[in-house]
């Protein structure tokens, strides 16, 4: 398994196959000739072909058959007429004798069989008409439609005349008006009609240029064998997969931006010229919401190349990694398909399910806008399946460079030695360490989240717990260090002073900042503080509140950080210079908090446990400080109300919560940072 | 051989090598050891093992059992070290189709992590050896299988490794560039490099090798100098020679 990617590599990777890509007239045409020619052919071939037909039908002169008695001649009258604003060619009436028989013989386009006896049609009683027409000929069908018109016009004519002879009001027959009003605003009622079309029409551009390069770049490398020769160049497979990965992504991207372009060339020019004007309200969509489209797409791209690349890459052959590649392509479409059913709308359940998220938040963009939340949910799973599908992509080549076998790809955690210097490692590399991170975000999301809908204390006590023990396995599975990995090293009296301070201290101004930064860029929604609130109360027995403060506090001090700052932290010890380390770990537990207004806040105490741990090597004084925090939290939150809310947090107490920080800081921060020794040996 | 060659360790060196695919044990704890300066020449039979053992030394397939090193490197365990020190040619490997012999040389210098300057240096000194120089701006599609041959030697000596290992390099080849590879080879080991060379064609391995290994049916039968070779089995060619190995080892590996 590799370790750590070199950029000059995966760029010269990647630069290598885009100019292979350029240099293939076959995939350049599947990319571009598609949506520049074919599109615009299509429109043309319809809109010219419907227009002609249509022009055709219309200019064209109709046989009304007459069978039964006579026509009254108001209704010949009516019928000859052309109607307001209908332009028909000409209408000829004729007297048949059998419907059926005109009609099959084309003596008649359409037969108007009429009452044989004329006083059907005087009096206040109902004559009764019949059309008759061949629903198969289009012409008859255009007969159908004027010979229907003139009857209505009769109809309202012999209506006209028996109010008349009452001397009553036209509007006698008509006492009411329907008039409809949508509230709607008009770029929402065009969204609706987009929202049913566009996840579909985005994946299908998006894997159709992608494919032949996720099937040329993977499969067909090996059969070539040139993936032996790349594979014995000095080069780490998750270099190889990214330096791929980028090349389809780019071409994911494109060809999903050529196709909607040119479509929406092509389809604004049709409604200019049919005046359609479904999509009308379109124009005042906000930038907002394109730009929310935009990054969607973009996840969607960024997830497609990640998962046909994989997928792909199982292959020994093209023609295998094709027939893969087809399947899961039609697997993409049953979710896509599933997201148009009314009432099926984003959830914290819905939000994790690839595909699915994806074109549901399309659909929630284009009918009610951006929602943070959901963005936020969505690009969090995004992001972990990606990372996942290119972790198991960088095993598959790692093992593969010949064929793929089944026992070859194994899981995602297999023991494996440190590549460079073949020793046993102590820390997991950092792509298992996200790996495994990213699993336990999968798992905890789904078990976790049915657990705390059981019981709340009880299934948050199991999440935590199943985090540990399924760190600590890992651990043993992989044969690492448990004092390394977790930094287990012991610190001085003061550090762990230093860190009580902080514990007690940095909430409060940690919480003003992310205070004023949401009150002014990001409102936080008064819904979300309520569950807040309700989350973070406390009972009003002793032992409820200790169980609490055990649960909440206590459980995620050792729990998350043993994962966060021991395991995920110690992986990218020697890979990423300090401060990158410690912002990537704590962007990591930021994001594990499922929540877009409580990002900021865990990401900053992330950041201060995070470099406290790097700089002292002792997961102790973190975990002291993680519990501190937490507990307090919770007695803020009784006292003064969740502290992300709007609440006014007193000037003394900023003030003071600054000192003891400060303090803080110098007493775990202050001299010589741990095991630098045997960090340069 | 030269004295100074066999004054220096080995390059390579196998100890009990063995990998099994399914019911199939390819290759079957095969031991030897090549030094700077030496051609070894690796002769066996369709389905020997040679393959095989050839892509455990240059780490595409892990072994089950036994340990290789190559340059002091383990061949399990730090892959990239030995990648780093070995070339790896195979007679049947294409070139990247919509590359130039240039750019697909300056890719692979880059992805060796050399100098730009120092790959300019390396492709002009091997296109001048390798006279590819008339076709260095054409794709490599279009090449004819000799001129990819030649251009995938370069590409093998580029980084300049001390090992270089070729796995039927003249397969497809006419005996013009046949001859012009074996050649080129001979001054290969003039600069000192370790050379594993497999083949089943006697008359390469008799001008070429140093040392010759019979490997059949995954094990290692017999190693030797020519001379030795024809001594052991007291025949007066190669070709009998080799053909006695087999033939004893395969009544005695009868298992
Ligand atoms: N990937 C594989 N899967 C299954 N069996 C394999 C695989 N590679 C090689 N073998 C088997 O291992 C044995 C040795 O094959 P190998 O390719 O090493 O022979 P070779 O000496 O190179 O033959 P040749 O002269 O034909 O190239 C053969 O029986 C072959 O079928
Ligand atoms: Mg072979």
């Amino acid at each position: 398994m590799s370790s750590g990617v070199r950029w000059g590599v995966i760029w010269a990777i990647f630069a290598k196959e885009v100019r292979e890509i350029l240099r293939d007239r076959k995939t350049l045409f599947m990319l571009l000739a598609i949506p520049l020619l074919f599109y615009p052919a299509l429109l043309l071939l319809v809109s010219e072909v419907g227009a002609s037909q249509v022009a055709k039908l219309e200019a064209a002169e109709v046989v009304v058959g007459v069978a039964g008695g006579e026509a009254p001649e108001g209704l010949r009258a009516a019928l000859e007429a052309p109607g307001e604003g209908e332009a028909s060619g000409a209408l000829r009436l004729e007297r048949v004798s059998d419907p059926r028989e005109a009609l099959a013989s084309e003596a008649a386009t359409v037969v108007l069989e009429v009452p044989g006896d004329a006083s059907a049609w005087s009096g206040e009683g109902t004559a009764q008409v019949r059309v008759w027409v061949n629903s198969v000929e289009p012409l008859s069908q255009e007969g159908e439609e004027r010979v229907r018109a003139g009857l209505r016009r009769y109809e309202a004519e012999l209506l006209r005349g028996r109010l008349a002879s009452h001397a009553l009001p036209e509007t006698f027959h008509d006492p009411l008006e329907i008039v409809g009003e949508d509230i709607a605003p008009p770029e929402r009622q065009a969204g609706r009609l987009l929202a049913l079309v566009l996840p579909m029409l985005l994946l299908v551009f998006m894997v159709s240029g992608a494919f032949y390069p996720a099937v040329d770049l993977t499969a067909g490398e090996r059969e070539r064998k040139t993936l032996q020769t790349l594979l014995t160049a000095p080069v780490r497979p998750l270099e190889v997969v990214l330096g791929k990965y980028l090349t389809v992504l780019a071409m994911t991207l494109s060809s999903g931006a050529v196709n909607a372009v040119s479509l929406g060339l092509v389809g604004g020019h049709a409604m200019s010229l049919g005046g359609g004007d479904a999509l009308g309200g379109l124009g005042s969509v906000s930038a907002l919401d394109i730009a929310g489209l935009l990054g969607v797409v973009v996840l969607m791209g960024f997830f497609l190349a990640a998962l046909m690349m994989t997928v792909a890459s199982l292959a020994d052959t093209p023609k295998g990694a094709q027939s893969y590649m087809t399947g899961v392509y039609m697997l993409t479409l049953v979710p896509a398909g599933v997201a148009q059913v009314p009432g099926i709308e984003l959830t914290s359940s819905t939000a994790f399910l690839p595909v699915l998220n994806l074109t549901l938040l399309i659909k929630e963009l284009l009918l009610v806008g951006v929602v943070g939340e959901h963005l936020f949910l969505v690009t969090v799973a995004t992001g972990i399946w990606t990372l996942l599908l290119l972790l198991l992509a960088s095993r598959i080549f790692a093992r593969s460079a010949l064929s793929v076998t089944l026992g070859d790809v194994g899981g995602l955690l297999a023991r494996a030695p440190d590549p460079r210097t073949g020793r046993p490692r102590p820390v997991p590399s950092p792509d298992e360490a996200l790996a495994f991170v990213a699993l336990l975000f999968l798992g905890l999301y789904y078990a976790g989240s049915l657990a705390q809908r059981w019981d709340l204390l009880g299934g948050l006590a199991l999440t935590l717990g199943g985090m540990l023990a399924l760190t600590l396995g890992a651990i043993r599975l992989l044969r690492l260090d448990v004092r390394a990995t977790l930094h287990l090293g012991w610190a001085p009296g003061r550090v762990w002073a230093g860190a009580a301070l902080l514990g007690v201290s940095s909430m409060v101004w940690v919480q003003g900042l992310t205070q004023l930064f949401h009150a002014t860029f990001l409102p936080i929604p008064e819904s979300f503080v309520k569950l807040m609130e309700s989350s973070f109360s406390m009972p009003e027995s002793v032992g409820g509140r200790l169980l609490t403060v055990a649960v909440m506090a206590l459980l995620p001090a050792v729990c998350e950080e043993a994962v966060f700052r021991g395991w995920l932290l110690s992986s990218l010890r020697g890979r990423l210079p300090g401060w990158a380390a410690v912002a990537v770990s704590a962007a990591i537990f930021g994001a594990f908090h499922l929540s877009l207004y409580r990002f900021l806040g865990t990401f900053s105490l992330g950041l201060i446990m995070g470099a406290m741990v790097w700089r002292r090597r002792a997961l102790g004084p973190s975990a002291l400080f993680h519990f501190l925090n937490n507990a307090l939290a919770l007695h803020f939150a009784e006292v003064l109300g969740w502290l992300g809310a709007g609440e006014e947090i007193p000037t003394w107490l900023v003030a003071a919560s600054v000192v003891l920080s400060a303090a803080g800081f110098g007493l775990v921060f202050w001299g010589k940072a741990e095991g630098d020794d045997d960090a340069a040996a | 051989m030269s004295e100074a060659a066999a004054a220096t360790a080995p390059q390579v060196v196998c100890e009990g090598l063995s990998r099994r695919f399914g019911g199939v044990q390819a290759v079957d704890g095969v031991s030897f050891a090549v030094r700077g300066g030496e051609i070894f020449g690796l002769l066996g039979p369709n389905g020997a093992g040679k393959t095989t053992t050839l892509r455990m030394l240059v780490t595409l397939l892990t072994p089950d059992a036994g340990r290789a090193t190559i340059c002091g490197h383990d061949v399990a365990r730090e892959g990239e070290a030995v990648r780093r020190c070995v070339g790896y040619q195979t007679g049947d490997t294409q070139l990247y189709e919509r590359l130039t012999p240039v750019e697909f040389l300056e890719y692979f210098g880059r992805l060796q992590g050399m100098e730009r300057g120092l790959v300019r240096e390396r492709i002009a000194s091997l296109m001048e050896e390798l006279d590819f120089g008339g076709y260095r701006d054409r794709l490599c599609g279009g090449l004819s299988t000799g001129q990819k041959q030649r251009v995938n030697i370069a590409r093998a000596l580029l980084h300049d490794p001390p090992v270089l290992i070729l796995d039927e390099p003249t397969s497809g080849l006419d005996i013009v560039s046949a001859h012009f590879v074996v050649s080129f080879l001979e001054r290969v080991r003039a600069a000192g490099r370790a050379v594993i060379y497999s083949t089943h064609i006697m008359s390469e391995v008799e001008l070429l090798c140093d040392r010759i290994g019979v490997i059949h049916r995954g094990r290692l039968l017999t190693t030797g100098t020519l001379p030795e070779l024809l001594a052991q089995t007291g025949e007066d060619g190669l070709t009998r020679a080799f053909l006695k190995v087999i033939g004893a080892g395969a009544g005695e590996g009868a298992r």
